[in-house]
């Protein structure tokens, strides 16, 4: 389903905190903040995860320069059990809070939401993101942090890292949001958990061409289609998909992943970065600074999300997922 | 990853494959009639590849190792050098092992002059051979 | 496309698992850890009372020590990372499960974090190990009984 926002609200602000391994990212530049500490001083990752979503919100504020009473809503999510580091965050923010789930398409669906309720005039700025912790989330979906096993190459790396945005009135100098697809949620049947890549491109795929579509575009209206957390092969599977539907070899460069490119070319990190805060902290520091800068002139933002639990594989299920996109301009 | 491998085979080269059997008795017996028919006992039993004896008063310690490729064997082997020895020699308190432990101690015995420090010794080794934990 | 079409595309794309150079890493990693344990296992035997019988537990209960000691300085889950199997099946492995499953489970206190979730990976091993030495010895327990072979 596309939305068209007439009103075009923008991204006022952004805030992105991460942690110490994402020093080795190539957007490390673009972080706002970065921790010495992987729990952020707290006594439990869970404990940190929540920090750091606090400090995020608060470079966000800061920049804006706006307090927590000026904020109307705070749409976020993360992915431990039932979202608590998201809802403990949003015990100490003190905002009126939705909390949303899509997985790691949290990110887009969250601007989604906050970008309606500007259009409704019932929200002057809503802070609204992502976020994910390394260990707080591998312990939830995997093994314990210190287990020793081997990841396959398609295997992708949970990102510490926490975007936030604030969405407000329409403002001619910054980016802005003009329309915003909310995705079905595709399965065909992939059922390894360790190649979410594979499993999250046919829903990539069914996102960007029915956004295409609905607002009569070519891939090459623009600047950049960038995925969330696709990875290397996720990433060539999308553009295999969109070779097969006829799409150019040279168009198909306009397509990038957030999680592929996140920490370049280090294998360590097998296929790239995952998580609801890889798509967040790139798309709320890099992507948005390249639109002001003028680079982009009209992006499209594609957040997957495997909608898996670890009961759900464990009995077998297959993986569905969901993407959902956001097309931002600059004037 | 090259260099790696080859650290793994430098011991098969520094160690290479030698077919000849070590046999020792312990020159403190004094029968030699005695030490030359345990000795060729030994080297009899084809699966062992070094063998040691201690001989102490009527205490006699068979230290054996089984080549490694037939060490499933090992028990077998025991056993029957053990009855060959005992019907040979019923007097005698025999015991063969093919422990490591009883390998390395009876090595450092085979030198050994003090007679009634020797028999203290076998003695030893032998209660260590029954402890099963 | 249609969902078998697309797991041609996506198997095409999908690099294969390296099985041969992960069967090699397995075989050096575990051959490795083996050979330290036979030289633990030496050091008991030549500098300390033990047989060949008795020095296996301490040889064990040794490399257990270490490999606990180096999850909790994360070495161990680097080793796994590039091993596999090699240092997954050794007794080295199984004390990683543990004491990995220990460590997580830390801020939840020590009854119901350390103490509920220390076996959550080792456990089924425990399990099934104990389970099948029972078969085993009650498959030999009645050989012996009829008479095919002696303990």
């Amino acid at each position: 389903m596309v939305i068209l926002f007439t009103s075009k609200p923008s991204i006022i602000a952004c805030g992105v905190a991460a942690g110490p391994l994402e020093q080795r990212s190539v957007f490390y530049s673009y972080f706002d903040s970065v921790a010495e500490d992987e729990r952020w001083g707290q006594k439990s990752n869970e404990q940190g995860h929540s920090k750091m979503i606090q400090e995020a919100c608060d470079i966000v504020m800061e920049k804006a320069k706006i307090k927590n009473l000026d904020v109307d809503f705070f749409l976020s999510g993360d992915l431990v059990n039932q979202m608590t580091p998201t809802n403990f965050a949003a015990r100490e923010l003190a905002i009126s809070f939705i909390g949303l789930f899509s997985a790691c398409a949290t990110s887009v669906s969250s601007v989604i939401v906050a970008s309606l309720l500007t259009e409704l005039g019932a929200s002057q700025y809503a802070i609204a993101g992502a976020a994910s912790q390394h260990n707080a989330i591998e312990r939830q979906f995997r093994y314990p942090i210190n287990y020793g096993f081997q990841k396959p190459a398609t295997a992708q790396w949970t990102v510490t890292a926490a975007g936030y945005a604030l969405i407000g009135k329409h403002d001619p100098n910054l980016p802005s949001i003009v329309a915003g697809t909310v995705g079905k949620v595709v399965d065909y049947g992939e059922v390894n958990p360790l190649h979410m890549g594979g499993a999250m491109a046919p829903a990539a795929y069914d996102t960007i061409t029915s956004h295409l579509k609905k607002r009569h575009q070519k891939i090459t209206d623009y600047d950049l289609i960038m995925t969330g957390d696709l990875g290397k092969i996720g990433l060539k599977i999308l553009k295999a998909m969109f070779a097969q539907s006829g799409e150019k070899q040279e168009d198909l460069e306009i397509f990038r992943d957030a999680g592929g490119e996140f920490y370049g070319e280090d294998e360590k990190f097998q296929a790239g970065a995952s998580g609801a805060g890889c798509s967040a902290s790139v798309f709320f520091s890099y992507i948005e600074q390249q639109l002001k800068t003028g680079r982009f002139k009209r992006v499209l933002l594609v957040a997957t999300g495997a909608l898996l639990s670890p009961l759900s594989y464990q009995q077998g299920e297959t993986i569905p997922c969901t993407a959902h996109a956001i097309e931002i301009t600059m004037e | 990853m090259k260099k790696f491998i080859i650290f793994f085979f430098v011991p098969f080269f520094l160690i290479g494959c030698s077919n000849e059997q070590i046999v020792k008795v312990s020159n403190n017996a004094a029968d030699g009639e005695k030490r030359e028919e345990i000795e060729n006992l030994i080297r009899d039993t084809k699966e062992v590849y070094t063998g040691t004896a201690i001989l102490a008063g009527d205490e006699l310690l068979v230290a054996i190792q089984v080549n490694p490729w037939l060490g499933y064997k090992e028990q077998k082997v025991e056993k029957k050098l053990q009855k060959e020895i005992k019907e040979k020699y019923p007097d005698l308190h025999v015991l063969v092992s093919s422990d490591y432990k009883m390998h390395w101690e009876s090595q450092k015995l085979l030198n050994e002059k003090d007679s009634k420090k020797l028999k203290d010794e076998v003695k030893k080794l032998k209660d260590l051979a029954k402890e099963e934990t | 496309m249609d969902p078998q079409e697309y797991q041609q595309l996506e198997q095409q794309i999908t690099p294969p698992t390296p099985y041969v150079k992960n069967v090699l890493k397995a075989f050096l990693v575990g051959g490795l850890i083996c050979t330290i344990g036979q030289a633990i296992m030496y050091l008991y035997i030549i500098f300390f009372d033990f047989t060949d019988k008795t020095a296996g537990n301490a040889t064990t209960a040794t490399m257990v020590f270490i490999a606990a000691v180096l999850t909790g300085l994360g070495i161990y889950r680097k080793l796994g990372a590039f091993a596999g199997a090699g240092s997954a099946v050794p007794v080295t492995g199984f004390s990683n499960a543990v004491v990995s499953a220990a460590i997580e489970g830390r801020t939840e206190g020590m009854v119901l974090g350390v103490g509920g979730n220390i076996f959550k990976l080792a456990g089924s091993v425990i399990l099934f190990g104990v389970g099948s030495a029972f078969f085993v010895a009650l498959i030999k327990l009645i050989l012996v009984t009829a008479g095919v072979v002696k303990w």
